[in-house]
Parts: structure tokens; sequence; C-alpha cells
């Protein structure tokens, strides 16, 4: 019976103690660079548009963004562009629907606090537009992504330099394995990202 | 989800659990055959449940919850060849490594990353040993009562654990919950038909320590507050604590009564006062 014991408790301490060790950690994090454009968190926006019951657009909200831009108007290709999302700041306007928006049936907040961008290629295709391709990483997923990115302003304010970007692109929940609610919400959610970023 | 898709989550694992338990009796010649039975329909209770409800998840998933589905099947498969073995030292020794490592993929994402190497394997061996006394509570009520009896006790449970999680957000893990109590119902159903069947003693021990990771799944990822899940987790060892010598003496029908009225009481607590555990302070601060 000792002999037993002992072995249950070894095998306990041995199983608990590998998979801590190397199980990998789900967390990852845009490095901010050098000489960026800082995004604005309190004059930026990240909406998103998903349909519910397949007859009204619902609209919610990330109330946090940040990131950096290296923005290079005369070699654009140079440019980067790195977000971060806070999911934890979700806000559909009800504190309930919050709470479920962060739980694991859907953006999981508290195994991945944030959900981040972040550019591979940026190419001019007009007047401040601009195709900029990334890897979009949403509750440990990361998917590529290709969206439009505009340029919709830049201005000289009191605090210094200030430039506008708008993207707006489609992407698919269950592409990020959020698939709670298929009745009565579409796979496909309209990202809206209004960027202002001045200039350090 | 729809009344439909919820259904599903029910009926497929109620179709699976069914199957074993058939298969089971169709072998009921050979001996270990009733408890395989018991342990394969929770197991494929499980999974069906995860698959209905949830999408597939990856070989490795990022989403600690996401886990279980990998778990159900290790230990759903350690459980079957303790039933077939018996308790040899290597099926134990297996079983040990099983929990302990399940406990760890379900908190990985909880309990690593935000404490110290010390406090973190403190935590770990804690939730470890209360996983493993849920294992060994399954054990005994299957033991100590009359078959059908532990897993109407535990059904009850697990019934409240979906109230409860729900409550919190996390209709998922809470359809779970109720996947094992429709499985459980299942079991109770075949035992009380063929009580020598033996189902029982295969099916409690894992449908215990999946209740308890799904709960700490709960705790640690969705808002079930700790109390809530404290409770939910001592209704769990309710039938187990009915067949202490002393109380194992009342006759099964009073078993049953106070069982399901300590039970219901726990989950009443836990579900009324889990939306006093929500954080619900504004978004972002």
């Amino acid at each position: 019976m000792l002999i037993r014991t002992g072995v249950v408790a070894a095998a306990l301490l041995a199983g608990a103690f590998v998979v801590s060790v190397f199980a990998p950690q789900a967390h990852s994090r845009a490095v901010p660079q050098a000489n960026a454009w800082t995004v604005d968190s309190v004059h930026s926006s990240v909406i998103f548009r998903i349909k519910h019951l397949d007859a009204a657009w619902f609209y919610g909200r990330f109330d946090h963004l940040s990131g950096t831009i290296n923005y290079d108007e005369a070699e654009p290709s140079a440019s980067t562009l790195n977000l971060e999302v806070k999911t934890e700041s979700v806000n559909s306007g009800n504190a309930r629907r919050d709470g479920h928006l962060k739980s694991p049936d859907f953006f999981n907040a508290k195994q991945f606090p944030v959900s981040t961008f972040v550019s591979t290629s940026f190419a001019r295709t007009g007047e401040g537009v601009y195709d900029i391709a990334g890897d979009l990483t949403i509750n440990g997923v990361t998917r590529p992504v290709t969206t439009r990115l505009e340029r919709t302003g830049r201005a000289k304010a009191q605090r210094g330099e200030v430039i506008g970007f708008e993207a707006v692109f489609n992407i698919r929940r269950s592409d990020f394995g959020i698939t709670y609610g298929p009745d009565s919400l579409s796979d496909e959610v309209r990202m809206i990202v209004s960027i202002e970023a001045k200039q350090e | 989800m729809s009344p439909q898709g919820a259904l599903l989550g029910v009926l497929w694992p109620m179709a699976m659990a069914l199957a074993a338990l058939l298969t089971g009796l169709a072998l009921r010649r050979w001996r270990s055959a009733g408890p395989a039975a018991g342990a394969a329909a929770i197991a494929g209770a499980y999974i069906a449940a995860e698959l209905v409800i949830r999408p597939r998840p990856p070989l490795i998933p990022a989403d600690s919850t996401r886990w279980l589905l990998h778990i159900a099947i290790v230990l759903g498969a350690v459980a079957i060849a303790r039933a077939v073995a018996g308790r040899t030292v290597w099926v134990l020794a297996l079983t040990g490594v099983a929990l302990g490592a399940s406990t760890a993929l379900v908190l990985r994402s909880s309990i690593l990353p935000h404490q110290g190497a010390a406090a973190g394997t403190a935590t770990l061996l804690t939730l470890t040993l209360i996983v493993l006394g849920l294992h060994l509570s399954g054990r005994i009520a299957a033991r100590g009562h009359p078959m059908f009896l532990g897993p109407l006790l535990l059904l009850a449970t697990c019934a409240g654990a979906a109230v409860a999680l729900g409550q919190s957000f996390t209709a998922s893990l809470g359809q779970l919950a109720g996947a094992l109590a429709a499985a459980l119902g299942m079991v109770m159903l075949m035992t009380a038909w063929w009580p020598r069947m033996g189902a029982a003693s295969g099916a409690m021990p894992l449908a215990s320590v999946l209740l308890g990771l799904i709960l700490l799944a709960g705790r640690s990822y969705s808002q079930l507050p700790t109390f809530s899940a404290g409770l939910l987790l001592l209704a769990t060892i309710v039938p187990a604590l009915l067949a202490l010598p002393g109380v194992r003496e009342l006759r099964p029908a009073q078993r049953a009564g106070v069982g399901l009225a300590v039970i219901a009481g726990l989950a009443a607590a836990a579900t009324g006062l889990t939306p006093m555990g929500f954080d619900f302070s504004p978004s972002g601060s």
C-alpha cells in the first residue's frame, strides 16, 4: 500500500512538473520600435460589426488600442505597423454581455489579454492609400490578413505632429477559433480600425 | 447557441453513453466490461459534447480550456485500462501522471505565468491533490452506495455546476457540465436496471475529475467566483462523504434524500452567489 501511494505521489509530481516546464505559453506582445509614430489610444478606435440573428448589424468596440507606426512616405515599402488591442477592453454597451465576450466563448481575455497585428508588407497603391498585409493574432491564433490602409490626414497640433489612418477589413471569427453561437451570430466580422498617431 | 444546438449538445452525449453502456452489457460475461463501459460512457459522452459544442481544437491548443478534450480522451483510456488491468502499480502510476498532467495543462495559462516558480508549483500541487481527491471520492462513492445512487448524486452536482457556469458567462463550459449530467443519467438508469454491471465504478471517478477540471477552468478563465467553484467542488465529494461509516448505515432512500438536499443547497448557494463575484469594472481599466 505504501509503495503504491508513493508511486502515485511521485507520478503526480512528475506529470505536473513535466507539463509546467515544457508546455508552451501562448502570450505574445508586439515589441515597440524606436523612432516611430506612437498610436494615441485616446483618439484611436477599433470597432467591430457582426450580424445578429441574420437580421441586424451589431457594433461593438475595444476601448484600448496601442502600437507604433514606422511611416516612410518616400519609401512606403519600408513602413511598418504594429498594433495591440487589450481584449479586456471589449465594450458592447452591456456589462453582462461584456462578461460573456471576455470569456473563453469569445475573446478569452484572461488567457489572451492582447490581440495583435504585425505588418509584413506595406505597398502604396495611390495617393495616401496603401495595401498592407500582416499577421493578425486573436486568441493565440495567427492568421494573415490583407487590407487597404488609407491615410486620413496629417496635422500639426499643440502636442506635436499627428497623422491618421483607417483600415476596414473582414475576418472570419471561426479562423480564430471563435465559433460560439453560429445560429445567432455571423461568422464574418467587419473590423474598422481608425488610428491617430503622434510623432515622437 | 440555439435551442437546437443546445439539445444536440445533450442528445449526442446521451447517445454515446448509451452506446458504450450497451456494448458493456453485451460483453457482460467479461468481468471488467461493466466498469470499462462506465468509463467509456463518460469519456465518449464528453468527447461528443466537445465536438458538438466547440470546434475541434488543434493538436496543441493555445487555449487551456481546449485541452479538456485531450484530457477526456487520455483519462478515459486510463480509466478503461484500470478497469481491465486492475489496480496494478503501473496503472496507478499512469493514473497519477495523467491526473497531474491534466491539472497542469488546464491551469498552465492561469497560474504558471503569474506566479513565481515556488508559488506556482505549490498552487499546482495543491490543485493536483484536489483533483486526485475528486478521483478518490468518485471511487469511494461508487463502492459505498447502491450502484444508481452515486451517479444520481453526481448528476445533481453536474446540473448545478452547469447552471453556475452559465451564470458566469461561460456557456460552453456549462454545456459540458450538462453533458456530463446527461451521461451520468444514462449510467444511473443502466445501473438501476442492471446493478451487477458495475458501470458506476468506472464512470464516477472519471466524471468527478472532469467536472472538477471544468470548474477549475471556469474559475481560472471565466468569471466563476472562487467561492462558487469551492462550493461546487464540495458538492462533488458529497457522494463520497455519504459513503463514510456512520452515514452509510442510512437506508438508500434516506442517503439519496440527504445527499440531494445538501447538493441542491450547495449548488443553489454557488449559483445564487455567482453574480456577486463578477468583475464589472469599466472596460480597459
